[in-house]
């Protein structure tokens, strides 16, 4: 077996294995094997990355025909080019150190091997979906992924609002995915194919019209919606935070939901094409990444704020998407895996010490009982604020720049994208004063015993935020770049598959003049960034009173983001009208109705057809006569009639 | 020869040991139910050597059995393996044995009426999907109704009465104008030949005029909506699945329903070609409006046989729509969806019938499965997973193709100037996926999840259980992971439904129809531009 099938198929051994006797072995067998198996996936994916970054050629497996008839072949086949490369590295790599990390916080929980296991399933599902070499691939991973994703966030099912969320979670992306496999469906009508590479080559010839490329264009953008929680799609992803923490990190923060700017990259060659549909996907983008930061302002649950967070930054992914900079899109997500998975698994931390508690008004005063999680939380949320020089900052900055000169880019999108930054970095700060600063609110319960994780909690939190500083050096902005003298090894490394002539264009790096623009709108986003640090430093730690007069001024404004501006009341609607008509009007009347005409009336007028014809041989004798006349009377009118 | 009775074996056996039951005397035995058991698994065993040894060619195959038995009116007693039904010879191979070993702990299955009935119930059903010859299928298709009433009727619900009552006549009078339709192809055949004959060969082959299409078409597609069902012909379903015993119910929702989608490929659309073309679109629609019915239906049913009985409708309706798409993809696809829908609904029948015979009535009122019993919990999981058309899983290969194949179809008439009413209907279809994963995922979590009750209990799957649902597993796995090598057993006869549609080419419009489903892609935008 080569190295590209084992990638794929240890996760799914070590579910197997976890699944089905994990419950009879000892804890550290079950972590050992969990553990071991994406780290062993991280080497080899690391091997052949190595192999990818000398030949530049991509690694093709075909393991076998899935569907086949005349004319048409789907082959179960795996890709692994730059793109999937740099995909697999996250997952597999985010994922091990997740799984470590979840040894310590799930070490009390009685579904121990049963977490592994789902975990474990994750994983094999997203590496399909990022390996899958066509759309059937990807979509089996994609539905996976949801799965999977389903039963973690409702992993501890003996709570109905955990499985309520789950619930939600699957049907929410199966309304994407019905969108996706529209897509798949128009993409096969005209390229004749459903293998990614040939899909993009066939509407590199532009042979289709424009309207159908935008119309294919929209259905993926509906699919990567569902997946990635942009609006409208996007209710699912505050409600998964019900799942165990290390879950949000991986799933809902580093890989899944990132699915969806994967398909954009892959396919960019359709987008490339789809002018209206890129406007939609950078206008989406920029309104999901405005949104959600507004949201994740007035929210006291840590993981929801987080969770918020996601949604705006994987918006300004889109954006970048939107306007032909895929390979800063790539970037930001690469870098956001890190800081935000360290967010997570410090929040993870902070929950943890606190038994479960979530709610940022329970906490604060913690940073100097939480020394490690304090410092690695700063960290991530200075690299998430975009402050040079963590990550952040690097990966934010090509979007922004690429949002004001790419494709589709305008000054309205820039703004936009540099608000939602501001508010950023304003919400991230807001929470830690909340939870590490100030006087303690934490009730007494639960003060006793706050404390630090165990060294496997704590060590993969720092290693984490060690990424988050260095990942950033990976790609610096085309003007630092020049400015230092240095190549950005990361989008040198994904050119091959998202070319430089056309990122660049579109990313902008153009003559010099254009840098000195984007020296100066670098330097606008430091200071966005640091004024967004200060306001809440101003309005919750000096000045506490304004945070809550800003708070009853705005009255309606404030109810309609706190509700989230009210996308759930709406589907709520949809649901309840859906019940009313299988209830009130198909069982109650459709059904009835069909029942009466059917089943009912053809028995009734049996009854009555056989009651009138014993009635007429009922023994009367007068009848008898009246029935001979009759048939003479119609014997003899028929001999008149012809005769 | 020796292929031949095999066939015949597969029809014979389930019979013979029905009659070998008579010899043991008593009401109720051990031995009968051993010996019954016996007889399912070797018949289990041919027809699963049948599937694997049948190599995907096209009638007259290597397993085909012919014998004269009314020459003067040209009815054979003709069995014949071929495409169109070796994926139901398999299920109803596999069906009665797992049915069987699920009840085993239950009085019934030591009752040699019982035991007769399925018995019979397997014969007439493998009669029926291998007759080569028009009035055996028939016969065999009436003669399945038999053992079905009396199972109803005696070992049923409260309401078993009516509900087989209703489920009899019903049926009943779907078939009395096929009765008339296969007279009247006598009839055609004696006219154009010059002599009787019902061989299915021989009436593809008759050149039949429009109006005699027409009653032939209707006339099946009434019997087989009323079979399937389709709505509004469903009347009959609710209550003859939440009536009949467990066993009933998955016989009826696993192979009985597959009469209805078969009978549309065998007959209506080789023996009517031209109207078939003609009335795909609306047959389509009403096989969506099938889907979205019980989709929508089953969104709030707090029984869960009604609830799983109207999946089924929804589910049947997909296949229905594979079938009148005429698309290689969707028609491979709707013969994968029988074998998976058999698989699922009868996993999922007998998964509620285990917790029946655990719980007697209150099962109705379960929840917290997972906690109490994690084996049930997870292989219910797994049914329902399938019926979700989760990936990997056969249900996700059959909708897959299905829907594929419906909006090649559909697009591709649009494209070319036609009606758009079939891709409308396909679209609309692609949200059952959304209400699928609704419906069944409420179930999943009324019955899985919550809070367990003080003190309950719940034996968990035993290994005579677990026995039985791993084939039906195995098989959704299979279809779901590798359905390649499964598909090439049925490509013969897909091929030859497309050369019989395309063949029918009557008049320009049915050319135009027909064109768009087997002419080359480029021929399509040719016309388009």
């Amino acid at each position: 077996m080569n190295k590209l099938t084992l990638i794929l198929m240890l996760p799914f051994l070590g579910f197997l294995i976890n699944g089905l006797i994990g419950s009879r072995l000892p804890k550290k067998a079950v972590s050992l094997i969990a553990c071991g198996m994406p780290a062993i996936c991280f080497a080899l994916t690391w091997s052949l990355f190595s192999g990818l970054r000398v030949s530049r050629l991509p690694v093709v497996e075909h393991l076998f025909t899935w569907v086949a008839y005349p004319g048409f072949k789907v082959e179960a086949a795996l890709y692994f080019d730059q793109i999937s490369a740099m995909m697999c590295l996250v997952v597999t790599g985010v994922g091990t150190l997740i799984h470590i990390y979840s040894v310590g916080y799930m070490s009390h929980d009685k579904g121990f091997a049963r977490y592994f296991a789902y975990l474990n399933l994750f994983l094999f599902f997203m590496l399909l979906l990022v390996l899958g070499k066509n759309m059937v691939l990807l979509f089996a991973g994609w539905e996976g992924v949801g799965i999977a994703s389903y039963l973690l966030i409702g992993f501890w099912f003996q709570d109905s609002d955990k499985t309520a969320a789950g619930l939600k979670a699957f049907i929410v992306n199966r309304v994407g995915d019905t969108g996706f496999v529209l897509a798949a469906f128009v993409i096969y009508f005209f390229a004749n194919t459903l293998d990614f590479q040939e899909i993009n080559a066939f509407f590199a010839t532009g042979q289709t019209s424009v309207a159908v490329m935008n119309a294919i264009g929209i259905m993926l953008l509906i699919g990567a919606c569902g997946k990635s929680a942009q609006i409208p799609l996007h209710v699912w992803l505050p409600d998964a935070m019900a799942g165990p923490t290390p879950v949000s990190a991986l799933i809902h923060a580093a890989t899944m939901v990132t699915a969806g700017v994967y398909l954009l990259c892959r396919l960019n060659g359709v987008f490339l094409h789809a002018p209206g549909a890129m406007t939609v996907v950078a206008y989406g983008g920029a309104l999901t990444a405005l949104l959600g930061a507004t949201m994740g302002l007035t929210q006291y649950n840590l993981k929801k704020v987080l969770a918020f967070s996601t949604m705006s930054q994987i918006g300004l992914m889109f954006l970048a998407c939107g306007v032909g900079a895929f390979n800063a899109a790539l970037f930001h997500l690469f870098t956001h895996a890190f800081f935000k998975a360290c967010l997570f698994l410090g929040a993870g931390a902070i929950i943890h010490a606190l038994h479960g508690e979530e709610d940022m008004r329970n906490m604060g005063a913690l940073g100097k009982k939480l020394p490690i999680t304090l410092v690695t939380f700063l960290i991530a949320s200075l690299a998430l604020s975009g402050v040079p020089p963590f990550a952040g900052f690097f990966s934010k900055d090509e979007i922004l720049w690429s949002a004001y000169s790419g494709v589709n880019g305008s000054l309205g999108l820039w703004l936009v994208a540099s608000i939602s930054s501001f508010l950023t970095a304003f919400y991230m700060f807001r929470a830690i004063i909340m939870t590490f600063f100030g006087e303690s609110r934490v009730p007494a319960r639960l003060e006793k015993g706050i404390h630090e994780g165990p060294a496997t909690m704590s060590g993969v939190l720092v290693l984490l935020a060690v990424c988050s500083v260095a990942a950033g050096f990976l790609g610096l902005p085309g003007a630092l770049r020049e400015m230092a003298g240095v190549s950005a090894p990361f989008y040198d490394f994904l050119a091959p598959v998202i070319g430089h002539a056309q990122a660049e264009g579109a990313g902008g790096h153009p003559a010099a003049g254009g840098h000195r623009l984007e020296t100066l709108f670098m330097g606008i986003s430091i200071a966005v960034a640091l004024s967004g640090i200060a306001m809440a430093w101003v309005f919750f730690s000096l000045r506490k009173e304004w945070a809550v007069r800003a708070k009853a001024s705005s009255g309606y404004a404030y109810d309609l983001v706190s509700q989230g501006y009210f996308f759930d009341a709406l589907y709520y609607v949809v649901v309840r009208f859906l019940d009313w008509v299988s209830e009130s009007v198909l069982a109650r009347r459709v059904e009835h109705g069909l029942d009466a005409g059917v089943l009912t009336a053809p028995n009734h007028s049996v009854n009555y057809a056989s009651r009138l014809f014993s009635s007429m041989q009922a023994g009367s004798v007068q009848g008898y006569v009246f029935y001979v006349f009759l048939g003479l009377a119609l014997v003899l009118l028929w001999g008149v009639l012809h005769v | 020869m020796f292929d031949g009775i095999m066939v015949l074996l597969l029809c014979a056996l389930p019979a013979a040991v029905s009659l070998l039951l008579c010899l043991i005397p008593g009401k109720e035995s051990g031995l009968a139910r051993l010996l019954s058991l016996l007889g399912m698994l070797a018949v289990l065993a041919l027809s699963a050597g049948l599937f694997f040894g049948f190599d995907g060619a096209v009638a007259p195959g290597r397993y085909d059995l012919n014998v004269a038995w009314i020459p003067s009116l040209g009815v054979n007693f003709h069995l014949a393996l071929d495409g169109l039904n070796v994926y139901l010879v398999l299920l109803t191979g596999l069906l009665f044995p797992v049915v069987l070993v699920c009840a085993w702990g239950t009085p019934q299955s030591r009752d040699k009426l019982y035991l007769h009935l399925l018995l019979l119930l397997q014969a007439s059903l493998f009669g029926t999907f291998l007759s080569q010859n028009l009035m055996l299928f028939f016969a065999f298709w009436e003669l399945v109704l038999i053992p079905m009433f009396v199972l109803i009727l005696v070992f049923g619900g409260e309401n078993r009465r009516q509900a087989a009552t209703t489920f009899f006549l019903y049926t009943l009078v779907g078939s009395v104008l096929l009765l008339a339709a296969v007279i009247l192809l006598g009839v055609e055949s004696l006219r154009q030949t010059g002599s009787w004959s019902f061989e299915f060969a021989t009436l593809y082959a008759l050149h039949l005029e429009h109006g005699v299409q027409l009653f032939v078409f209707l006339a099946v597609l009434l019997a087989c909506a009323i079979k399937c069902p389709l709505f509004p012909f469903h009347s009959w379903l609710p209550l003859a699945y939440s009536e009949a015993p467990a066993s009933g119910t998955a016989i009826m929702a696993g192979a009985l329903s597959k009469m209805g989608a078969f009978g549309l490929l065998k007959l209506a659309i080789p023996l009517a070609p031209a109207v078939s073309a003609v009335a795909a679109p609306y047959v389509i629609l009403l096989a969506v409006v099938s889907i979205l019915y019980g989709a929508v239906l089953a969104l709030r049913q707090e029984d869960f046989k009604k609830l799983i009985a109207y999946s089924s409708l929804s589910h049947m309706g997909y296949i229905v729509l594979g079938v009148f798409s005429f698309q290689q993809a969707s028609v491979h696809g709707a013969l994968f969806q029988m074998l998976s829908h058999g698989a699922a609904v009868v996993g999922l029948f007998l998964m509620l019938s285990l917790l029946e015979q655990r719980l007697g009535a209150s099962y109705k009122e379960l929840t917290a499965l997972s906690t109490l019993a994690p084996r049930l919990a997870v292989t219910l999981m797994l049914f329902i997973l399938t019926s979700v058309a989760l990936p990997l899983t056969s249900g996700f290969t059959s909708e897959f193709l299905i829907l594929f194949g419906g909006f090649q179809q559909g697009f591709g008439a649009w494209q070319a100037g036609l009606s758009p009413l079939t891709l409308v209907a396909v679209i609309l279809a692609c949200s059952g996926m959304v209400l699928g994963a609704g419906y069944m995922l409420r179930f999943a979590r009324v019955i899985l999840y919550g809070k367990a009750g003080e003190g309950a209990r719940l034996e968990d799957l035993n290994p005579r259980e677990a026995l039985a649902f791993l084939p039906l597993l195995l098989l959704i796995l299979w279809i779901g992971i590798n359905p390649a090598p499964i598909m090439g057993k049925v490509q013969g006869a897909v091929d030859q439904l497309h050369a019989q549609i395309a063949g029918s080419a009557v008049d320009k419009l049915h050319a135009q129809v027909v064109g768009s489903a087997v002419l080359p892609k480029a021929a399509i935008k040719n016309t388009a531009d």
